[in-house]
């Protein structure tokens, strides 16, 4: 189930505030486990139960971890080194099993894929649960008594299946009491919209025009159609995450939660470096704090930091998917992220802002193209095509398509910007903040039009 | 207005909407077909162990769940509409075009699929020793590209027809592109198909490429003005007007006997109780059938053999004062071999949209 879907807005959403707010207090964490557990039984019926071992073993472990942490550091340690192997074992076999089964076949080897479907949002979970063995012995929060607690930080349907990626220090203090306002579940309301409306009007129609582009024939294309595609990708790939993200925050805010922001404008940086401390911010920090940190990070010398890069950057890539693509997008990231702590970070401080925008642009739509084809023959088809392979600068259908998606293309390139937020917050100061409850209506009501007649509303993180 | 009061109200807005639809969304009647989009809506879906396991329970939910949403087509229209209102030309690849026309668009086809549909013919061809006639029609996305809406781009089909035409050399290829562009109102306004000015040219084409002689001639007489088609049904723009649907009248009528799928028989090539449903073109030969049967007591002995797509229905008005014995065979439902239907006194036709022949698999089937 998707949150831009009818089934969600009109059927569980309903039914699960109703509940959750006809419960005390006390309650409502089972009740948030038990909604949550269907939330997610309801694609992934059989998944559940990897989802419920892993929660039971985590929190056991975590108990033990806590229990010898102060007496015997060693004791707690090897139980963290176990429980940290287990959270990777599953993440390795559900996600990269066939994978490296299919990587040893291309060396020689005869072995049969096992083809196991991947449980969605295997990755967003296992990063979160691990985050609470690791914390606990380095005793930066204490352990959760209640499983059901517990249970419900794991499986919180908000975030559950596209993050963001909340730790448990995050909200171990809201688990156990948290203040439901009317201020702050109005803000719920109108941060769950705006991500409706990111995905449901702006990613689902600009994603559109890029399947579309991707599958033309190289007869068709040409090198503006072609930049055309991968801008579009871009917008779709950033309004549908960052959609996803406002609305998790968004129904956090609802249940009495304050999650981490996910995404700040990152397509306003002016270096990579700037650019990766907006986008998918906890993924970046989860892997600064827990990989990049402990491995040394800068602390070393050098080349060992460089090495501590592009190992972040290694795994960071196959985080997102288990395909050579994703790894060479991390690589690519990496690399240039290097680059520019080298000596390119200084020279983008200095340049005019325009310029070292326009790069940092350059920079992640070709990142995109690495991301966005897992087919390698496809991937150099599609570089070819930006570059002139043909033979064609701009024809009618380039023209189609900046014609027929003219409003859409400027409201995602202005909604990427602070603009928006701006011109918000300035209305907020006015009394034409009155007019909120119209907005609310209206935003509800356009999205249940295109929710209706939804031809392509995709789920984009089954990879992750 | 104090701050609180504010957040109550949008508190009280989101709640109500939310939870007034949800109700009437449960509770409203369920309709098994709607109207507008011509289609059947899903059915409840059952609650089976291997469907919840294997995750099926949830797609089928939510196609249910939206198909009986409540007051459907007003958010299907809502949606035409707001994409209208935010300056798009198209909805669901229909274009919202001049005088209240909605013209499907025909900007790419599989390559692979259209060679692959020109073998089949040519093959069929060679293998009965036959010629084929060939009337790949054109469609409005090109023939009335002057009512597309500004920006619009779609396939040169004049070009495609130059193209398969010298791919097909062997066959007599009828060629109607010209003569379409320049007439008005050979379309429907709300449907994919030609309308009895359309097939009218195609005719006088056949009369004078297949048949070598003059065309007779006919008048129309209007038996529909309510007629809904495919493109309005698809594009959600629910405020489009109705089309006019025509009977085709000769100046000398025979008795016809009609058999569809060799089970059902009937004495007129028109479908009258179809102009009571929503898809009023299906009033020829009765929309899409397998396998059509038609014979037509004219006495001239010949047969015309017609591998089409619904395209050719319009036609058939026309062809049963021409041929004594017509067989139209759908590829999409007909599997079956079609070579032992010809003899010496069949006359082999393809008739086919040019869009449908460049994109559906199914010609490739004919042997």
């Amino acid at each position: 189930m998707v949150f831009s879907s009818l089934t969600f807005l009109y059927a569980y959403l309903p039914a699960v505030l109703l509940a959750y707010f006809c419960v005390p207090m006390k309650w409502r964490n089972l009740v948030l486990l038990i909604v949550s557990l269907f939330f997610y039984g309801w694609g992934e019926p059989v998944y559940v139960l990897v989802m419920i071992s892993s929660i039971v073993i985590n929190w056991l472990f975590g108990k033990q971890i806590a229990r010898y942490r102060d007496s015997d550091r060693k004791r707690s340690f090897l139980w963290l080194k176990l429980c940290i192997a287990f959270n990777l074992l599953l993440l390795g076999f559900f996600k990269y099993a066939d994978f490296v089964i299919r990587n040893l076949n291309l060396l020689g080897l005869n072995l049969s894929t096992l083809n196991i479907a991947l449980p969605i949002g295997i990755s967003f979970y296992t990063f979160q649960t691990m985050s609470y063995p690791i914390d606990l012995y380095r005793k930066q929060t204490d352990p959760q008594k209640s499983l059901v607690s517990f249970g419900a930080y794991v499986t919180m349907f908000p975030q559950l299946i596209a993050g963001p990626i909340v730790r448990y220090t995050d909200i171990d203090k809201q688990l156990d009491s948290r203040t439901i306002s009317t201020a702050k579940f109005a803000k719920g309301i109108r941060r769950f919209l705006c991500g409706l409306a990111k995905k449901v009007l702006l990613a689902n129609n600009i994603g559109q025009v890029y399947e579309e582009i991707a599958v033309l024939a190289d007869s068709q294309q040409s090198v503006l159609t072609a930049w055309l595609g991968i801008i579009a990708f871009a917008f779709q790939i950033y309004y549908d995450f960052s959609g996803y993200s406002d609305m998790a925050i968004g129904l956090g805010h609802m249940l009495g939660f304050d999650f981490p922001e996910n995404f700040d404008h990152p397509y306003t940086s002016s270096s990579v470096t700037e650019f990766w401390r907006r986008w998918h911010m906890t993924l970046s920090f989860w892997f600064r704090d827990y990989v990049y940190i402990p491995l040394g990070g800068n602390r070393r010398g050098l080349s060992r930091q460089i090495l501590n890069i592009l190992i972040v950057w290694f795994l960071t890539g196959m985080w997102h998917g288990a395909s050579w693509n994703f790894i060479l997008w991390g690589l690519f990231y990496g690399i240039i992220l290097i680059i520019e702590k080298m000596f390119l970070f200084e020279h983008l401080q200095k340049a005019p802002g325009w310029l070292s925008r326009l790069y940092t642009c350059v920079v992640f739509l070709l990142a995109w193209v690495l991301f966005a084809f897992t087919d390698f023959r496809e991937l150099t088809r599609y570089f070819g095509m930006m570059f002139g392979a043909s033979g064609s600068f701009a024809d009618g259908l380039t023209v189609y398509y900046l014609r027929n998606n003219a409003v859409l293309l400027i409201s995602c390139l202005i909604g990427s910007t602070y603009l928006p937020k701006n011109i918000f917050a300035k209305i907020h100061a006015t009394k034409l903040r009155r007019l909120e409850p119209l907005l609310i209506l209206f935003v509800l009501f356009i999205c249940t039009g295109f929710m209706v007649d939804a031809t392509y509303n995709p789920f984009l993180y089954f990879r992750f | 207005m104090k701050e609180k009061t504010l957040q109550k109200i949008c508190i009280a807005v989101f709640s109500a909407y939310i939870g007034v639809l949800s109700c009437a969304s449960v509770l409203s009647e369920k309709k098994t077909f709607s109207e507008n989009e011509n289609r059947s809506l899903a059915p409840a879906p059952k609650l089976t162990m291997s469907a919840l396991v294997n995750g099926e329970f949830d797609e089928q939910f939510e196609t249910w769940f939206s198909d009986h949403f409540i007051f459907r087509d007003f958010w299907i229209e809502s949606k035409a509409a707001s994409r209208k209102a935010a300056g798009s030309i198209e909805n669901n690849d229909v274009y919202f075009a001049k005088q209240g026309k909605l013209i499907r668009r025909f900007a790419s086809y599989p390559q692979k699929t259209l060679s692959q549909n020109i073998n089949a013919v040519n093959k069929f061809a060679q293998d009965n020793d036959i010629t084929a006639n060939v009337l790949l029609v054109p469609t409005a996305s090109d023939m009335d590209k002057d009512s597309r809406p500004g920006g619009a781009w779609d396939i040169d089909q004049t070009a495609l027809l130059d193209e398969i035409g010298q791919q097909m050399e062997s066959q007599n290829f009828i060629r109607i592109d010209e003569a379409l562009s320049q007439a008005d109102d050979v379309y429907f306004r709300t449907d994919h198909h030609w309308n009895h000015n359309g097939a009218l040219i195609g005719y006088k084409a056949i009369a004078e490429n297949v048949l070598h002689k003059e065309p007779e001639t006919f008048t129309s007489e209007q038996v529909s003005d309510s007629f809904k088609g495919t493109m309005y049904s698809r594009s959600g723009a629910f405020w489009t007007e109705a089309d006019d649907l025509y009977r085709i009248v000769p100046s000398e009528e025979y008795d016809v006997r009609v058999v569809y799928d060799q089970s059902e028989e009937t004495d007129s090539i028109y479908s009258e109780k179809r102009l009571s449903e929503k898809d009023q073109y299906t009033y020829y030969v009765d929309g899409n059938h397998a396998y059509t049967e038609i014979h037509s007591e004219n006495g001239k002995g010949n047969t015309a053999l017609i591998i089409k797509d619904s395209y050719s229905h319009i036609l058939i008005p026309f062809l049963v004062q021409e041929y004594e014995h017509i067989i139209l065979i759908d590829l999409r439902y007909w599997h079956a071999p079609v070579s032992g239907m010809i003899d010496e006194n069949t006359d082999l036709y393809v008739i086919y949209s040019l869009d449908n022949f460049a994109q559906d698999p199914s010609p490739v089937l004919l042997r």
